[in-house]
């Protein structure tokens, strides 16, 4: 029981983290996103490079 | 992203397209916690119909000195992939998309409800996903979506998506 509510507990705040992501703004996202192809970079499989870069900006 | 943004303004304060707006991941990112996307999707309404729609659009860029890679051209680091409207749903998101700004730069994205429709008309695993992720982080209008999705015969499709992955509201 206390497990469960642990649980919940951390479901409650992620979903609490993700509304706080979606109100950032514009620009924050993108830069968040290309954090987001920095580490994906690393985890990539091979044939799928050649469309997957990450932006220069 | 700023410089990207301005060239593509630049193509409609060209005439090279009628309109645009920003579409696919980035403007599901718009509203949505970020989500790992590479290349920023561009709708476009042409000034006219022609064989090639696209030729206007890379001579314009090419002779900026930005190259193609695949099917998007790399502008300011950006990957864009400029896709014209391809139905009545898609030319109306576009026309009716959102002024917003990104830094200094003010540029145009679908509307909210009007993206949730394109999503639910593509429906591919990834539409799917986001569209989950809209309907837990947004305020959507309601009554404006309801009023698109009975227009382009989508309401049921809607209906039926929020049966699977949400419980009957």
């Amino acid at each position: 029981m206390r497990q469960n509510k642990a649980i919940e507990k951390i479901i409650k705040g992620k979903e609490q983290r993700r509304k706080e992501l979606s109100e950032l703004s514009f620009k924050e996202k993108i830069h968040i996103l290309v954090k987001l192809q920095k580490m994906a970079e690393g985890v990539k499989k091979q044939d799928k490079t050649a469309d997957r870069t990450v932006w220069h900006i | 992203m700023e410089k990207t943004l301005k060239i593509i303004k630049e193509l409609k304060e060209k005439k090279v397209f009628k309109d645009f707006s920003i579409a696919g991941g980035i403007a599901a990112l718009y509203y949505i916690e970020p989500i790992l996307t590479y290349d920023l999707d561009i709708l476009f309404i042409p000034i006219q119909d022609s064989i090639d729609i696209l030729a206007p659009i890379y001579q314009y860029l090419r002779e900026k000195g930005f190259k193609t890679k695949g099917e998007h051209v790399v502008i300011e680091g950006v990957p864009v992939q400029f896709i014209p409207v391809y139905n009545d749903l898609v030319k109306e998101a576009v026309q009716y998309s959102d002024e917003v700004k990104y830094g200094r730069i003010k540029t145009k994205v679908l509307g909210l409800e009007y993206l949730i429709a394109i999503m639910l008309q593509t429906y591919r695993p990834k539409d799917r996903e986001r569209l989950i992720k809209v309907f837990e982080e947004t305020k959507i209008e309601l009554k404006l979506l309801k009023k698109i999705l009975k227009k382009y015969g989508l309401y049921n499709k809607y209906v039926q998506f929020k049966e699977i992955y949400f419980e009957t509201e």
